[in-house]
C-alpha cells in the first residue's frame, strides 16, 4: 500500500470513512498499473474492509456512471438504460467472480464463453460486522468458541457438525475439539473467551518473492536496502529492516513470515534470501530469523539482460559448471564463505535451492536445459551406484510457465507463481492466461494438471495483504483441483516444501479466523506465533 | 487586434453601461468613444482594465499595476457625474445608430462568417444536462443485433427501491438482489420484471437462461489507460510530456481500438471505461468515455475510436489533471519547473488565468453581438485552441478528474477550484482524502468523489516510468 511517500498514510478503511462523511468512493484500476479486468475485485475488497456491500458495488457501477454524467444511461439495470449487462458465475463481490456472458448495447461479447464449474451460490448476505472498528490485544491464554473447521496442515480433522473449541495456553494450542476437561480448567483459570460465529483454524501465511523487509516505500530509495548489480551477491539478512508499516500490515493480515532476497523490486532478485518473522523487532532477537540462507537467487527477467538474456544464462551456466567441477577436498579451492562461489557450491551440492525470477516460457525452457547440462556434469564424475545429484531449480514468477508445464513436471521443477494472476504488463508475460470466460483456467490450473508443485508468491509488497485472497482465488476457480487446505498450502506449506524448509511448530504458529478465510467476508481474529497471541476484538 | 484586446474593450463598454459598478473610462476616453467604435476598442485596450471579478489578472500581476482605489471621494463623485452623463449620451447615440443601421459592416469581415460564429455563442454558454429522457432506441445500437430475453436472473438494479429515504439509501438499505427477467431490444434494457410474459414481447429474440445467476450492469472503470499504454509494455501514448500544461491534447488520439486488453478487460465484466491521460502533467488533457466493444466480433460494424464513444451525443467532456509528485519529478530541474508543489500551483493558476481570459473574450464578443448585432462586429469571435478545452472547464462543460494524494495537494487544488470557479468531479488515488473530508467539501460546485484502490496498487510511477 505504501508505494510512494504520498501513499504512506493510506488506509484500506478509506472507502468506509469517506462514505460515512458523505463522500462517494468509487473503485478504479489505473490499468495497466493494475489489471482493469479485476476492478470489480477492488470493490469486493472495499466491502471486506468495511464499506457497505451495496455502496461498494455501486462504486464500480452506478456511482461511477453518475460521476461521468451518464447516470441515466449506464450503470443500472433499469428500463431505458443502455443494455450493458453482465451475468456472473458467482456474486460479483465474491473472490474470483467471473462473467459467464457480457452484453454491450445489447450485443453478446463472447461467442463461446468458458464457464467454470462452480457451486451455485446465493448472493452474499452483507455482514455489517465488517464495518466495525476493532482493536488488538496481547494475551496468552484464550478459549476460542465455535470452531467450525480445523485446517491446520498436519492435523486436519473432518468437519464435525458439532462446533468445537480451541484452547490456547501460554500461546500454544493445547486442545482442539470439544475439550471438556481442558475447558473446565481454562474457564476456572479465567482464560479470555472469544466467541466466534464460524471459527476457522489455519496455519499462518508466508510471503515469498517480494522485497518485504528490505523496502518500506517502493518509490523512495532511502527507505530501501538498495538493489543489486552484476558484481554483487549479497545476503538479504545483512540488509534486513524490521518494524516498518509494510511488515506490520503483512502481519495483521496473517502473513507472519516472509522470505526475501536482495531485490530491485517485484520478483527480480539476486543474492541469498532470508526467512524471518514479520513481527520481529530486531535481527538479534531470538527467533527473528528462522533461516539465514534460504536460497540462491538470480534474475532472468527482461531487466536481467547483460548484455542479453542468452549471455546471462551462459554466465550462470559457466558459474554452475565451475562450481560443479571444483574438488571439495582441495582446501585451496574452497571459496570464501559468504561469496557467490561459495553459495553456488552449496547449490550444486544440493544444499541450497536455486531460485530464478523469470516469466517467459522460452527462458524457462533454456533454464531447464541448463539444469540438464549442469546435472550431467555433476553426475559424470560420481559413482553409478550413488543417488544422482540434482540441481534444485525453482521458478519464481512463472507467468508463462504453463506453456512448459510438462517439462517442468518431468524435471520436478516447482513454480512459485508471483503473482497468481499476471497479465501482459510486459513482453515476457504477454501469454498470461486471463481465465474464464476467455480461457479455461489460468497458469495454476495447467501446472496442477501436469503435477507441477506450485505455490503462490508475492510480486510486490502490497500483494502481501491479499495472499489469502489469492489462495481463495485459486481454490474458487480450481474446479475441484484443490480443497481448502491445499489452497491455503499454496501460501504456506508448499513454499516451505519447495524450498526444503521446516514449517515450524504448528501449535505455536496458527491463525484463528471468523468465517472461512477463503471467503471475502471473513476476518482474522487472532495470530499466534512463538508463544505470543494477538487478538482483534 | 487580438481577442484579449477585445475582452478589455467590451469590459470597458459594459462598465460604462453598468455605470458605477466598476472603474470607469475617463472622460477623454469616452469622448473618443463617440467618434468611432474602433477607437473605442483601442482606447479601452490601452487602459488595461482588470477582469470582472476580484482576482488579480495575469497582466496586473506581471506589471505590478494596481487598481485605483476610491480614496478621493470628492474627485470620484465628480468623475461619477461625468460618467453618468457620458454614458447616457453614449447609450442615446448608440440607440440612434442601431435604429439607423441599414448599412452593412464597413470593414472587410465576412458577414456570413460572423453570423455563423454567432450561432456558436449558444453552445459556448450551454452547460450540459443529461443525457436523460426516454429513448426508443440506443444510438449505439447496431441495426441487426438481435433482441435478448434473459430469463431467470438475480438482478441488482443499481439503486435502492423506489420510496427509500435518502438516509436509508446511504446506509445501503433498499438495495437488493431480486429475481427477475430482463428484456433487451434495440440496445436498450426494455423491461425488467419477474416472469415476463413472452406474449408481450416482440418476436425474433434470443433466449438466455441465466439459471438464477446474478446479473448486474456492466462494470464502469473510471480510471483506465487501456489502449494507450501499448500491449505488453511496448509503446506508450499515455502522457504528452512535451509540456506540463497540455489541456489541449486528447487521450482518444492515442487510443488503439484494436488493443488486445479491450477483450481481456471486458472478460472481467468491464463494459465502460474513462480513458484518462496519465499523471505526468499538471494538466494532462481531455479524457473520453468508451465502451469496450470493437469490431465485428463484438457486435460492432467497425474498428474505430469513434465507434467506441459511450455517449454518441458527446454530452459531456472530461479532463485529467494531476497534483504533486509526478509532474514535479517529470519536469523539475534547477531553472526549470514545476520543481516543487509551489511551482505546480502556479502552473495551474497561470493556465486557468489564460483560459479565463479566453472565455471572457468570447463571452464579451457574444454579449456585444447580442446587443449591437453581429453584423456590426469589428472582429471575428476570438478563438484559441490552446485554451479552448480549459475554457470549457470554466464554462462547466467538462468533468474534471484529478490525481491528488496528499492533504497539501488536495487543499491547494480545492483553492484553485474556488479561485477560478470550476468543479472537480473526483480526486483519483486520493489516499489522504479520508483524513480531510472537510477540505473536499470546500471544493467549488460540489463535493468531489474519491476514486480509490481498495488496498493499493502497483508501483510503476503511475505510467511515467516509461519515458
Amino acid at each position: 500500500m505504501y508505494y510512494k511517500v504520498e501513499a504512506y498514510t493510506a488506509s484500506e478503511k478509506a472507502g468506509k470513512i469517506l462514505y460515512d462523511q458523505g463522500i462517494t468512493p468509487t473503485y478504479v484500476s489505473d490499468n495497466p498499473v493494475s489489471n482493469s479486468q479485476h476492478v470489480v475485485f477492488e470493490a469486493a475488497k472495499a466491502y471486506a474492509n468495511g464499506l457497505d456491500y451495496h455502496v461498494a458495488l455501486a462504486g464500480v457501477t452506478s456511482a461511477s456512471a453518475e460521476l461521468l454524467g451518464l447516470g441515466d444511461r449506464i450503470g443500472k439495470i433499469k428500463e431505458g438504460f443502455d443494455a450493458d449487462v453482465v451475468v456472473w458465475d458467482s456474486d460479483p463481490l465474491s473472490i474470483a467472480a467471473a462473467p459467464v456472458q457480457v452484453w454491450i448495447d445489447g450485443a453478446p461479447q463472447f461467442e463461446k464463453p468458458v464457464e467454470l464449474k462452480k457451486p451455485e451460490t446465493q448472493p452474499i448476505t452483507p455482514d455489517v460486522e465488517l464495518q466495525e472498528d476493532r482493536s488488538s490485544a496481547e494475551m496468552s491464554n484464550v478459549i476460542f468458541q465455535n470452531l467450525k473447521r480445523n485446517l491446520l496442515t498436519a492435523s486436519e480433522v473432518p468437519t464435525s457438525k458439532q462446533k468445537s473449541n480451541v484452547i490456547v495456553t501460554d500461546g500454544s494450542i493445547t486442545c482442539v475439539g470439544s475439550c471438556h476437561s481442558e475447558l473446565q480448567i481454562a474457564t476456572s483459570k479465567k482464560y479470555t473467551v472469544i466467541d466466534l460465529k464460524d471459527g476457522y483454524l489455519t496455519s499462518p501465511l508466508i510471503a515469498f518473492g517480494s522485497s518485504l523487509g528490505l523496502l518500506e516505500i517502493d518509490a523512495e530509495k532511502d527507505t530501501q536496502d538498495g538493489g543489486y548489480d552484476d558484481e554483487s551477491f549479497a545476503r538479504a539478512v545483512d540488509g534486513l529492516s524490521l518494524g516498518g508499516k509494510q511488515l506490520k500490515t503483512a502481519w495483521e493480515h496473517g502473513v507472519t513470515r516472509a522470505i526475501t532476497a536482495p531485490s530491485r523490486g517485484s520478483i527480480e532478485a539476486k543474492g541469498v534470501s532470508v526467512g524471518f518473522e514479520t513481527d520481529a523487532k530486531s535481527l538479534l532477537d531470538v527467533g527473528a530469523v528462522f533461516n539465514e540462507e534460504v536460497a540462491a537467487h538470480y534474475p532472468m527477467t527482461l531487466r536481467a539482460k547483460s548484455p542479453s538474456l542468452s549471455a546471462a544464462i551462459g554466465e550462470l551456466r559457466s558459474k554452475l559448471l565451475k562450481a560443479a567441477k571444483g574438488k571439495k577436498k582441495d582446501k585451496d579451492e574452497d571459496p570464501d564463505k559468504f561469496s557467490e562461489d561459495y553459495y553456488l557450491k552449496e547449490v550444486v551440492a544440493g544444499k541450497l535451492p536455486l531460485v530464478i525470477s523469470v516469466h517467459k516460457a522460452d527462458t524457462i525452457a533454456s533454464l531447464l536445459k541448463l539444469k540438464d547440462e549442469v546435472e550431467e556434469a555433476l553426475n559424470k564424475s560420481s559413482h553409478l551406484s550413488s543417488k544422482p545429484k540434482t540441481l534444485r531449480l525453482v521458478i519464481l514468477g512463472g507467468a508463462e510457465s504453463y506453456l512448459v508445464a510438462s517439462d517442468l513436471a518431468a524435471r520436478n521443477v516447482p513454480v512459485v507463481l508471483a503473482p497468481l494472476l499476471p497479465f501482459a504488463q510486459s513482453w515476457d508475460q504477454r501469454r498470461s492466461l486471463p481465465g474464464a470466460p476467455l480461457s479455461n483456467g489460468t497458469a495454476i490450473d495447467i501446472l496442477l494438471d501436469h503435477g507441477v508443485e506450485v505455490a503462490v508468491g508475492v510480486n510486490e509488497e502490497w500483494e502481501t495483504r491479499g495472499l489469502r485472497f489469492m489462495a481463495a482465488w485459486a481454490w474458487a476457480n480450481s474446479q475441484g483441483r484443490l480443497n481448502e487446505s491445499q489452497a491455503l498450502d499454496l501460501v504456506g506449506k508448499n513454499v516451505y516444501d519447495i524450498l526444503g524448509l521446516d514449517v515450524g511448530v504448528e501449535v505455536e504458529n496458527w491463525l484463528v479466523w471468523d468465517g472461512n478465510p477463503l471467503d471475502i467476508g471473513s476476518r482474522l481474529v487472532a495470530v499466534g506465533t512463538q508463544g505470543r497471541v494477538t487478538a482483534w476484538m | 487586434m487580438s481577442g484579449g484586446n477585445r475582452t478589455r474593450a467590451n469590459g470597458c463598454l459594459s462598465s460604462c453601461r453598468g455605470l458605477y459598478t466598476r472603474e470607469v473610462c475617463s472622460l477623454a476616453d469616452l469622448a473618443k468613444v463617440y467618434s468611432s467604435a474602433e477607437i473605442r476598442v483601442r482606447v479601452a485596450f490601452e487602459m488595461k482594465l482588470p477582469d470582472d471579478d476580484g482576482l488579480p489578472t495575469y497582466d496586473t500581476a506581471v506589471s505590478g499595476r494596481r487598481r485605483r482605489t476610491w480614496t478621493n471621494r470628492r474627485r470620484s463623485r465628480t468623475l461619477f457625474r461625468y460618467v453618468m452623463i457620458s454614458c447616457i449620451l453614449f447609450v442615446g447615440y448608440y440607440i440612434t445608430t442601431i435604429a439607423r443601421n441599414t448599412h452593412t459592416n464597413s470593414t472587410v469581415l465576412s458577414i456570413s462568417k460572423l453570423r455563423e460564429q454567432y450561432t456558436s455563442c449558444q453552445a459556448l454558454r450551454e452547460v450540459p444536462s443529461g443525457p436523460t429522457g426516454p429513448r426508443s432506441f440506443n444510438k449505439r445500437w447496431v441495426n441487426g443485433t438481435r433482441s435478448v430475453f434473459i430469463r431467470n436472473a438475480t438482478v441488482w438494479v443499481g439503486e435502492p427501491a423506489p420510496g427509500t429515504s435518502e438516509e436509508d439509501a446511504r446506509r445501503g438499505v433498499g438495495y437488493a438482489w431480486i429475481k427477475s427477467d430482463v428484456f433487451i431490444d434495440r440496445g436498450l434494457i426494455v423491461k425488467v420484471a419477474s416472469a415476463i410474459n413472452v406474449k408481450t414481447l416482440p418476436t425474433g429474440y434470443d433466449v438466455y437462461d441465466a439459471k438464477g445467476r446474478q446479473l448486474t450492469a456492466g462494470i464502469v472503470d473510471m480510471h483506465s489507460h487501456l489502449g494507450l499504454g501499448g500491449f505488453a509494455g511496448l509503446g506508450d501514448d499515455i502522457n504528452e510530456l512535451s509540456g506540463d500544461i497540455t489541456p489541449y491534447v486528447r487521450s482518444i488520439d492515442g487510443f488503439n481500438a484494436l488493443a488486445p486488453e479491450v477483450q481481456w478487460i471486458k472478460s472481467g465484466g468491464v463494459t465502460t471505461s474513462l480513458l484518462l491521460p496519465g499523471s505526468g502533467n499538471n494538466m494532462g488533457g481531455e479524457a473520453f468515455v468508451i465502451k469496450l466493444a470493437s469490431g465485428k466480433s463484438s457486435g460492432r460494424e467497425e474498428i474505430s475510436q469513434e465507434d467506441m464513444w459511450a455517449d454518441p451525443d458527446k454530452t459531456w467532456r472530461y479532463m485529467k489533471m494531476a497534483c504533486g509528485e509526478n509532474p514535479k519529478s517529470v519536469y523539475g530541474k534547477i531553472g526549470r519547473g514545476p520543481f516543487s508543489r509551489l511551482g505546480e500551483a502556479w502552473e495551474f493558476r497561470h493556465a486557468l488565468e489564460q483560459a479565463k481570459k479566453h472565455v471572457e473574450s468570447q463571452d464579451d464578443w457574444c454579449r456585444t453581438a447580442d446587443q449591437f448585432g453581429v453584423e456590426n462586429m469589428k472582429e471575428y469571435l476570438p478563438s484559441d485552441l490552446q485554451w479552448e478545452s480549459l475554457g470549457a472547464v470554466l464554462r462547466g462543460q467538462v468533468r474534471v478528474n484529478t490525481h491528488c494524494y496528499t492533504i497539501a495537494d488536495l487543499e491547494s487544488y480545492v483553492r484553485h477550484t474556488n479561485e477560478f470557479k470550476f468543479r472537480v468531479y473526483a480526486f483519483h488515488h486520493a489516499h489522504q482524502t479520508y483524513l480531510v473530508p472537510e477540505i473536499l467539501k470546500r471544493a467549488y460546485g460540489g463535493t468531489p468523489a474519491a476514486a480509490l484502490f481498495a488496498d493499493n496498487s502497483k508501483i510503476i510511477f503511475d505510467h511515467i516510468c516509461t519515458f
